[in-house]
């Protein structure tokens, strides 16, 4: 199956919402995406961090570091109370916007 | 970061060597999908935050970079700096140290010096020689009196000079201004009582500079005026300490003033009113109470000389403060309009590499960044350095300016002074910054980016606010110039004012004589004959007279009243005088002669305008002048001599010379009329040969009669001294603007100039084009200064003295000056425009 792009401006919204499920690395986020998607969507290690650390600085995730279930040395990243809130309106935001999507396109048949 | 990003590509590079692949190939696979791990990381730190410190960093180092290419300018922008906001500094200070005087004592706002009329300098108190104790006593209104008397002294066995002034204060003196003792005490009442032993309090100066901070100086015994005093205390330099007070010893006033001779004793008398009375209720008591005992003599004085009370800050916070801090802020315009001119010239200069920025996607507010990094780096070097400059030379600096004012705690003030340092260094960094950052809003990307464009960057309007600032600042310098140049000529009309009699090659020899010397109170005829004739000798005095030293200008005088035909009373100075008074002091005979000083012969000389008064149009001379209140002593009139004036800036008084028979008793000046002018070291001869002969006796001074006047345009010349030296750092940053300004035009117009002699255009056309240029933005500086600089000049007209605030003398010189310093600043790019190679400048194109 072809990979999809990402919309721009959802990532955050993504990593907000696999942190949700509880923390988690790098590599285990980018991963856990892959699979909810059904590997739909890849996100490259290159757009991941710079959005974890841009989280980090917004105060939305905490990180530390940790052992990985592999035993390797491992930074954990966790969602903030302020994160969960960003989350719940990224998630609003985000309904609207596709409920709108499909107004349109169901209307333009 | 990086860490984490590592071991992410580890688990990465695992993950495809599960599925197959070697490990080699794993790891290239992996870093391909992971990208550039240090593009990452750089990524990662734009997001995070960190781009700042960063960034910082690197601006920091191309700031450094640019300025170490730009040597010139900084140098420009850090001596402005240092200068404008030195001057600033150093005036709050003098400000602050002077307001200090007046506000760091207990209940300032109710003390009030004890003086007549409305004059309002020091020299114009009344010295009230009488018993402040009675005072007190006589004037329920006021709560407190204090008086003070300096009394020149000879002091032995301390290392400092053996001449100095001390100040004779009544108990409770230190108390009411609120100085404490840094160790030791304060004189206490046992010190005024008779027959207590001789004590003395040291100030924190003479301790430092005389002791050698010495801790154990208490107890020690210094010989003063020939009697051993021991030092009780060292007083702390920490409290402000009101001018006419502050000396480096103290000693108490005990002796009561003598009412029979209440000009004997100059003291000065400070009072504080009690909370519930006003000052107009203090003066009218004041003005009704006469201090008792007081002959008829002194009586009349007093009748025509109602004390009346001073606000203190009259005498030591008077308006000189005011201008002096208004030539301090002055000059920090100018260094600001200098700074923010010189920013403008060398952004101009960089216009292309700003545009290049700008054109790259660079913001405005990081191009703006790099200005503020800029300015603020030169403030930094500008505001070390001048602290550096305070800190170790401003009691040199402002003593250099302020001549015999006392320095005393401006060492300690400066310190508390930083915040106006810092004030100073950031309101001028910032005013640059923003001219420049408005500038940079307003840059035209493409003619700056066009390729060989030199001059296309700045507007015709841009070109118009620089001239503008070019003006400003040589208006600003006309202003400061133009004051200085009037108080000069003010300060030239005083020192040549005509007294009525000769100063030139004249020497005052003021001798005191202590309690229980030989010639206290006697006859002291025999004392000065002596000392006549020790000094006859010499070749280099042509005449000798003796008398006394109320013949000289700024001294309290002996009052005469004389008793006219109607029965009214006339009061007129006098001063006993021998028959040689009138060849030493060169005053200038009118009518008949001298005085003959024959003992027993009744006579005297008149002035011009006294025998005037008595006799109008009648001849004097043979004529009897009737003195006393009740007309008990009859003199006739021998001779009549020019008016002479008693006071500067005050017309001839009325004025009587007495033979020297009537008061042999208060004798103390001898008139030395040299052969030509005073060689160095005669005055210390003349000094050593009296201390020589009586070592008891105090030579209060040696001095040319022409220094005599210094006291009396102390603060003109204080005013005009700091002033002068605004004036003259101003007119050279004038010169430097104008320099920079027409620097960059030649420099951006020599494509112009090329062209122009290619077509024929000769070069001293060119020069003369650009020196026009020059010269009229300096005249348009002069247009515009002129006015406000008649306005300062007429606020200040108190200090003027017969000059007028648009004096076409000044006026004229210092348009010249600024006109000549146009002409040189712009000779440089003159020469150079009119150097320039068509050929090559066209090549280039």
């Amino acid at each position: 199956m072809p990979k999809l792009d990402l919309l721009q401006g959802t990532l955050d919204m993504l990593v907000l919402q696999v942190l949700a499920g509880g923390p988690m690395h790098g590599w285990g986020i980018a991963a856990r995406l892959q699979l909810l998607s059904k590997d739909a969507l890849q996100v490259e290690e290159g757009s991941l961090y710079p959005s974890l650390y841009r989280m980090e600085h917004k105060g939305w995730i905490v990180a530390e570091w940790g052992q990985s279930e592999n035993n390797r040395k491992a930074k954990f990243y966790e969602l903030t109370a302020e994160g969960k809130k960003q989350l719940a309106t990224e998630t609003k935001d985000w309904n609207r916007l596709c409920l709108a999507i499909r107004d349109v396109m169901a209307a333009a048949r | 970061m990086l860490e984490e990003m590592r071991l992410h590509l580890e688990v990465l590079r695992d993950d495809f060597i599960r599925d197959g692949m070697t490990p080699e190939a794993a790891g290239h696979a992996a870093r391909k999908r992971f990208g550039g791990l240090a593009q990452l990381e750089e990524r990662c730190r734009d997001e995070h935050g960190f781009i700042w410190v960063g960034q910082m960093g690197k601006d920091f180092r191309f700031t450094l970079r640019s300025l170490a290419q730009a040597k010139l300018h900084v140098f420009a922008v850090i001596l402005s700096l240092v200068l404008g906001v030195g001057a600033l500094v150093i005036v709050t200070t003098f400000t602050l140290w002077k307001m200090g005087q007046s506000q760091g004592f207990p209940a300032a706002d109710r003390v009030f010096l004890v003086g007549s009329g409305d004059h309002h300098r020091l020299s114009d108190l009344v010295r009230w020689g009488v018993d402040f104790a009675e005072l007190q006593a006589h004037h329920a209104n006021l709560a407190d009196f204090v008086a003070t008397e300096r009394v020149p002294a000879t002091i032995q066995a301390n290392s400092g000079p053996p001449q100095a002034m001390t100040n004779r204060i009544s108990f409770g003196c230190f108390e009411f201004f609120g100085i404490h003792p840094r160790f030791g005490r304060n004189l206490e009442a046992a010190d005024y009582q008779p027959g207590a032993p001789p004590v003395v309090v040291i100030s924190d100066v003479a301790w430092r500079q005389h002791f050698a901070m010495d801790p154990q100086v208490l107890g020690r015994t210094l010989r003063i005026n020939g009697q051993d005093c021991r030092i009780v205390g060292v007083l702390n330099s920490g409290y402000p300490i009101p001018v006419f007070v502050s000396v480096d010893y103290y000693l108490p006033l005990a002796a009561p003033a003598d009412p029979a001779h209440p000009f004997a004793t100059e003291v000065i008398i400070a009072a504080r009113l009690h909370h519930a009375v006003t000052r107009d209720q203090a003066d009218a008591e004041l003005a009704q109470a006469e201090p008792p005992g007081l002959d008829d003599n002194a009586r009349c004085f007093f009748a025509s000389h109602h004390p009346a009370l001073l606000p203190f800050e009259r005498i030591v916070q008077s308006k000189t403060n005011g201008y002096v801090l208004a030539g301090g802020v002055l000059l920090y315009l100018i260094a600001c309009l200098n700074g923010i001119n010189l920013g403008l010239v060398r952004l101009l200069g960089r216009r292309q590499e700003m545009a290049l920025r700008l054109a790259l996607g660079g913001s405005r507010w990081q191009v703006l960044r790099l200005l503020l990094l800029e300015y603020s780096l030169l403030g930094t070097v500008a505001g070390g350095l001048l602290a550096l400059l305070l800190s170790h030379g401003v009691n040199r600096i402002v003593f250099a300016l302020t001549g015999d004012f006392n320095t005393l705690n401006l060492s300690y003030l400066w310190s508390t002074n930083v915040g106006c340092l810092v004030a100073g260094i950031g309101l001028a960094v910032l005013a640059v910054t923003i001219v420049s950052g408005l500038r940079l809003r307003n840059l035209p990307l493409g003619a700056a980016l066009k390729e060989g464009d030199t001059a296309g960057g700045e507007s015709r309007q841009m070109k118009r606010r620089r001239n503008a600032l070019v003006i400003g600042q040589a208006a600003l310098a006309v202003v400061l110039m133009t004051v200085t140049g009037l108080m000069g000529l003010s300060i030239v009309r005083l020192l040549h004012t005509d007294f009525g009699y000769d100063t030139a090659n004249r020497l005052k020899v003021w001798l005191i004589f202590p309690p229980g010397h030989p010639a206290d109170p006697s006859d002291r005829r025999p004392y000065f004959e002596t000392l006549r004739a020790s000094l006859a000798g010499r070749p280099e005095i042509a005449a000798t007279s003796i008398g006394q030293d109320a013949m000289f200008p700024g001294v309290c005088r002996t009052t005469t009243p004389l008793l006219q035909a109607d029965g009214s009373v006339l009061l007129a100075a006098s001063c006993s005088a021998d028959r040689n008074l009138g060849d030493a002091m060169g005053l200038r005979l009118r009518r008949g002669r001298w005085l003959t000083n024959r003992p027993g012969e009744q006579e005297t000389v008149l002035t011009e305008n006294l025998a005037t008064e008595l006799f109008h149009d009648a001849d004097p001379l043979g004529r009897e002048v009737r003195l006393g209140a009740h007309g008990e002593t009859r003199l006739t009139v021998v001779g009549v001599v020019g008016d002479v004036r008693d006071e500067l800036r005050q017309p001839p008084g009325r004025r009587l010379y007495l033979p020297l028979w009537m008061d042999t008793t208060r004798i103390n000046t001898m008139v030395l009329h040299l052969a030509g002018p005073m060689r160095p070291g005669f005055d210390y001869e003349v000094f050593n040969t009296i201390q020589t002969a009586d070592p008891q006796v105090i030579v209060a001074n040696v001095s040319p009669i022409e220094e005599l006047l210094q006291p009396a345009i102390q603060l003109e010349l204080f005013v005009a001294r700091m002033l002068c030296g605004f004036a003259c750092i101003g007119y050279l940053m004038a010169l430097v603007a104008l320099f920079a300004t027409t620097a960059y035009t030649v420099e951006s117009r020599m494509h112009e100039y090329g062209i122009r002699q290619a077509l024929g255009a000769a070069p001293s056309a060119i020069r003369w084009r650009i020196l026009r240029r020059g010269m009229t933005l300096v005249l348009g500086g002069v247009g515009f200064g002129l006015l406000p600089a008649a306005g300062l000049a007429w606020v200040m007209r108190d200090l003027l003295y017969e000059t007028s605030p648009l004096d076409p003398l000044v006026c004229g010189l210092v348009a010249l000056l600024l006109t000549a310093a146009g002409g040189v600043a712009c000779l440089r790019p003159a020469w150079r425009a009119g150097r320039s190679d068509p050929a090559a400048l066209l090549k280039t194109e």
